[in-house]
């Protein structure tokens, strides 16, 4: 959030201590479940809210941490504490199983398939009864103790400041995570898988791991919850506690750190509060979660982009460009040939530009070039080194970066932050340095920053940085597109189209940036309608057309070509 | 018989066309040319009741068509053949042709006769008519979309990027057939990238950049002018 | 193996395997041509047969009629839903859409609960203590009578998709929504009847299970997850994968209850939807249209 450490530290403590301030223990219990509730929308925030993903499983990782502790607490007599480090292995290990199943897939199959999973562990839970003890449940658990016999919780004060701590420390790692290079790839997943590949994220890894902490946080939430109801019972892996918690998490605001806390206040007190209702109690409430969807999709602490403050910029890259070259390289589409045997050849510091009518195959072989589609033939060298089969994130690692046809952005994050996440090829510290505030840590974020306006100041939106990116004019998104690219400093950049939608000074302008970026030592590839900027900027054209080289050779010397001003203009050569 | 006036719009909060006023009158072939990106489908999109104007109208037949849905507006005569073709993969070429004929204005032909038309046209149809659209060749799948188009029975039909994706024998065929279709009274409003086949095609053409319409005239000054050269090859 | 049982068994999973075709087929209808995954179909279901029982005891209805009533009814509730919910929602995110279906869904059920009491009820049909005995298999006749109203309804909707002007419109909008628009197809009002015939359907599935089971207001949520499982593993939007996918999962459901466990029968359908997710993302009849 964007408060002073000094605020967050002060409201943690008030937060804890809320319960001395009534003796009544019906609130001490409503307190207890409120922050029960919070910590597993955290947890399900983290996948719901920084990763994207619709998570309706995630009730039986709540579940297979209750069972864990409560089957060793009765059957072994394990103390509690261990108990709750087995829960949180234990779902952290389904996390991992399914994650890695379910995380290659997405949307609509994904939600279903995790509901899925929780309905087999339902299932379990009600007929392996030798385990679980089926529909009756495991009772009678031992109340939590830091230790055996030794400060047992029998108060529900006692387990709110248990509860309450750890949702405080969730909430700070959620701080960490978010300020760390680990939680921006989180979020670049989140808002742009594509671009987010591009710029060196591996999206599925990305995801295994948000999916497997979330799974382990819920795991440690559901044993303090056995500990705390003392009962165990299948309904906890059933829909109504996955219902409630994507309604506390959305209800909230998703992909925020207080989200959560409020979302689960909400829900406790609302449903006390409609006990007044009587009958109407459930209908009342889906009619407000309803409402409170339509009319505020993104909750109530919900996001707008959070830009930090400017800090003084310096420093530039150079690196020796590489050559990229194809050989055969064939690309089809059922029967039809989009790329067709191209063999080009870049050489290091070249700006080369590729052209050529509408459908020709100049995007296509981009995305070839770029990782995004296999050949179906040909190879492709990168730096001397095969890499025909390379994802885009991989490409993304040698040092290839590109920009979209279709602008393509972080759109809910702020100008600043769109570039910063774009560092993370370059990032050596993560969430963990993060969480520790490590000296390695501060300098490298500081350096992140620098490089993140330096770029910025570069590409002519130095004065931008703390705007969304959504609001910025056509023109500035394209320039931020080209910043975003160059912060994951390639060896190659592939530009596509970018001065589509340019007017001319802005396309006058455009010719001005793509020279200083190669004087920075980065070798460009752009595929371009506009020619007057072509003509000003290329080194060396490559014609296309229905997928063949037709021409290749210097920008004045191919444009006289009649070869190229017949397919260019129509089915007569030109005569002007 | 068309008329654009003052017209802006765009997608959400980001405005793409700017005081765009075009006219189109009854019996002419009208071109819209201008770089990728210069807004020309975004305001055939506007015209056929796709978007949204923010400001601005549009008049056929000097009624207001602006807050039409888009089957109102087939209905009245005018439409849109979309650019990549936009056809149902999985159905036939006659379903395409049926679904076509949905909002078709009464009198002129009947839809038999539309039929025919269509089919003489283009006889290569006639041969694939229960075939899946999606099999068929980038030539033929634009034969579909402008046949789907005319079995609604137009006065006036808007072609967008007509020839895209193409093979050069194929764009010499959609020359003619827009010829023959004018020959047939249609009034046409085409948006082409080969610019020099549009504007032999054409009587009269708007040059369009980043969202204005920044030069009009007759095709064949157009065509004479170097400006409208430079816009695509800069030389 | 006794083979009287293993084919008894296959019958009786295909009369269930008929009631998922018809959840099913609704839910992939609204999937394929609003591309919404709508979490409040089960409900449609759940009212399909409570407003059966009551057209049965209040208006004083056979069952036959009254199921009847209360298809048309649900899909009239159904059009209304979706002007209501989904038509002002259509340009939302997607998370938007599904969460709001999933507050209908909720909202429904509580408010069946609160007009009709949360207690079991049972539809009394005349067909359901009727048997029909072929050799040593014994059917219910309400059992055929599922299986043979889910096969000449979907023989029905495979017609009317195939052959009729309107079913044309809504191939075409599940196809290419704006090719749909520029034909001069009304996509409004094909999005409605869309769900006027999935509710429908839901309702009727309903108003068939009913007498073979209790009906109280929350067997909506695990009818739609049922419809879920068979929609996904058919592939999400293909009327033909609703189909072999329902059959398959009543028939796999049936068996692993006999000869696995009967508890466990339902966790086995969901093995296999995972198999098959992992074996073809896009289910068995999916393609891969969008790739999003």
């Amino acid at each position: 959030m964007k408060a002073g450490p000094g605020l967050s530290i002060g409201a943690g403590a008030a937060l804890l201590a809320l319960p001395f301030l009534t003796g009544n223990t019906y609130l001490h219990h409503l307190m207890v479940l409120w922050m029960l509730y919070a910590l597993l929308a955290m947890s399900l925030n983290i996948v719901i809210g920084y990763l994207g993903e619709l998570n309706f499983g995630h009730a039986a990782f709540f579940g297979i941490g209750a069972y864990t502790t409560a089957i060793l607490a009765t059957r072994f007599g394990v103390p509690a504490i261990l108990g709750l480090i087995a829960a949180a292995v234990a779902a952290g290990s389904f996390g991992l199983l399914i994650g890695y199943v379910a995380l290659r897939i997405r949307g609509p199959q994904f939600a279903i398939l995790t509901l899925g999973f929780g309905s087999i562990l339902y299932t379990i839970a009600n007929y392996w009864i030798d385990l679980t003890r089926g529909p009756m449940g495991i009772s009678n658990l031992p109340l939590f103790s830091l230790a055996p016999g030794w400060m047992v919780l029998e108060s529900a004060r006692g387990s709110y400041l248990l509860v309450t701590t750890c949702v405080l420390a969730c909430a700070y790692a959620c701080h960490a995570l978010t300020r760390s290079s680990t939680g921006r790839a989180f979020i670049a997943v989140r808002e742009n898988e594509r671009l987010a590949a591009s710029i060196g994220i591996d999206v599925f890894r990305t995801k295994l791991l948000g999916f497997v902490v979330a799974t382990a946080l819920a795991g440690v939430g559901g044993a303090l919850y056995a500990h705390y109801i003392r009962v165990v019972t299948p309904e906890l892996l059933g829909v109504q506690y996955m219902v409630a918690m994507i309604i506390i998490v959305v209800v909230g605001g998703r992909g925020t750190i207080v989200g959560p806390i409020l979302g689960a206040f909400i829900y406790v007190a609302l449903l006390e509060a409609l006990r007044a209702f009587g009958p109407l109690r459930m209908v009342t409430f889906s009619v407000l979660l309803t409402a409170s969807v339509i009319f505020l999709p993104a909750g109530l602490a919900g996001h707008r982009g959070e830009a930090a403050a400017p800090e003084p910029c310096g420093g530039r890259i150079m690196t020796q460009a590489p050559l990229i070259a194809t050989t055969g390289l064939i690309r089809r589409f059922g029967g039809l040939v989009a790329v067709n045997s191209v063999d080009l050849q870049i050489a290091r510091g070249e700006i080369v530009g590729l052209i050529g009518p509408n459908g020709a195959g100049k995007t296509t072989l981009f995305n070839l070039l770029a990782g995004s589609l296999p050949p179906s033939d040909g190879r492709i060298t990168f730096d001397g080194q095969d890499c025909s089969l390379h994802t885009a994130a991989q490409m993304a690692r040698l040092g290839l970066t590109r920009t979209f046809q279709i602008t393509s952005l972080f759109p809910a994050l702020s100008v600043l932050d769109n570039v910063i996440t774009a560092t993370y090829r370059g990032a050596r510290t993560g969430w963990f340095a993060a969480l520790r505030h490590s000296a390695a840590f501060v300098r490298e974020e500081q350096a992140v920053r620098q490089l993140a306006c330096d770029t910025l100041d570069f590409c002519g939106l130095g004065a931008r940085q703390h705007i969304l990116a959504d609001s910025l004019s056509y023109g500035e998104q394209r320039q931020l597109e080209i910043a975003i690219a160059l912060a994951a400093q390639p060896r190659l950049l592939l530009l596509d189209e970018p001065a589509a939608g340019m007017n001319p000074e802005e396309a006058q302008r455009l010719v001005g940036m793509i020279r200083a970026i190669r004087d920075r030592g980065i070798t460009v590839l752009l595929v371009e309608h506009h020619m007057r900027v072509v003509l000003a900027v290329c080194d060396r054209v490559i014609v296309l057309d229905h997928g063949v080289k037709i021409a290749e050779g210097a920008p004045h010397a191919v444009i006289r070509d009649p070869e190229v001003i017949r397919v260019y203009l129509g089915r007569e050569p030109a005569h002007a | 018989m068309l008329e654009v006036i003052n017209l802006e719009a765009g997608y959400g909060r980001h405005t793409v066309l700017r005081d765009i006023c075009i006219e189109v009158r009854e019996g002419e072939i009208v071109t819209l040319v201008g770089s990728n990106g210069a807004g020309k489908s975004t305001l055939l999109k506007t015209i056929s009741g796709l978007l949204r104007p923010t400001a601005g109208a549009i008049r056929w037949d000097g009624e207001r068509i602006d807050r039409l849905s888009t089957h109102g507006i087939i209905a009245r005569g005018l439409v849109h053949v979309p650019e990549g073709r936009q056809l149902f993969a999985g159905m036939t070429v006659l379903e395409h042709l049926e679904l076509g004929a949905l909002r078709a204005t009464r009198g002129g032909k009947s839809r038999a006769q539309r039929l025919d038309l269509v089919l003489h046209l283009f006889p290569a149809l006639a041969e694939r008519i229960g075939q899946k659209a999606g099999s068929l060749s980038g030539g033929e799948q634009q034969m579909v979309a402008v046949g789907r188009g005319l079995m609604a029975n137009p006065r006036c039909l808007m072609l967008d990027e007509p020839s895209l994706g193409l093979a050069p024998i194929m764009v010499d065929a959609l020359a003619d057939m827009v010829t023959a279709l004018h020959a047939e009274g249609l009034t046409i409003l085409i948006v082409e990238q080969r610019i020099d086949l549009a504007l032999r095609l054409a009587q009269r053409g708007y040059v369009m950049e980043t969202g204005r319409i920044v030069m009009q005239d007759s095709a064949a000054a157009l065509l004479k002018d170097p400006r409208v050269r430079e816009a695509y090859l800069g030389a | 193996m006794d083979v009287t049982l293993l084919v008894q068994q296959i019958i009786n999973g295909l009369v269930a395997g008929a009631s998922y075709v018809l959840i099913a087929t609704g839910l992939t209808l609204v999937f394929g041509v609003l591309k919404i995954v709508n979490f409040a179909h089960g409900e449609f279901y759940m009212l399909g047969a409570v407003l059966t029982f009551y057209a049965v005891k209040l208006l004083g209805l056979d069952y036959v009629s009254a199921t009847a009533v209360s298809a048309v009814a649900v899909g009239l509730l159904g059009v209304l839903a979706n002007r209501v919910f989904f038509w002002p929602l259509r340009r939302e995110h997607e998370f938007t859409v599904l969460l709001a279906s999933l507050g209908l869904s909720l909202f429904l059920v509580n408010g069946s609960e609160l007009l009709f009491g949360s207690d079991p009820r049972y539809l009394d049909s005349p067909y359901a203590d009727e048997t029909i005995e072929v050799g040593d298999l014994v059917v219910t006749e309400q059992r055929l009578l599922i299986f043979a109203v889910a096969a000449l309804a979907v023989g029905c909707l495979y017609a009317f998709l195939r052959y009729t002007r309107f079913g044309k419109m809504m191939r075409a909008t599940a196809q290419n929504p704006l090719g749909a628009a520029l034909t001069g197809i009304n996509i409004g009002l094909v999005h409605g009847y869309t769900f006027a015939l999935a509710c429908g359907l839901a309702a009727l599935s309903g108003a068939l299970v009913g007498p073979t089971v209790m009906i109280f207001p929350t067997v909506g949520s695990w009818a739609v997850l049922k419809g879920f499982v068979v929609v996904v593993m058919g592939g999400l939007g293909s009327v033909s994968g609703a189909l072999l996918g329902g059959l398959a999962l009543g028939v796999v459901e049936a068996l692993a209850g006999n000869y696995i466990s009967p508890g466990f029968k339902e966790a086995v359908g969901y093995c296999i939807i995972i198999g098959v997710l992992l074996w073809r993302p896009n289910g068995l009849f999916g393609t891969a249209e969008d790739g999003r």
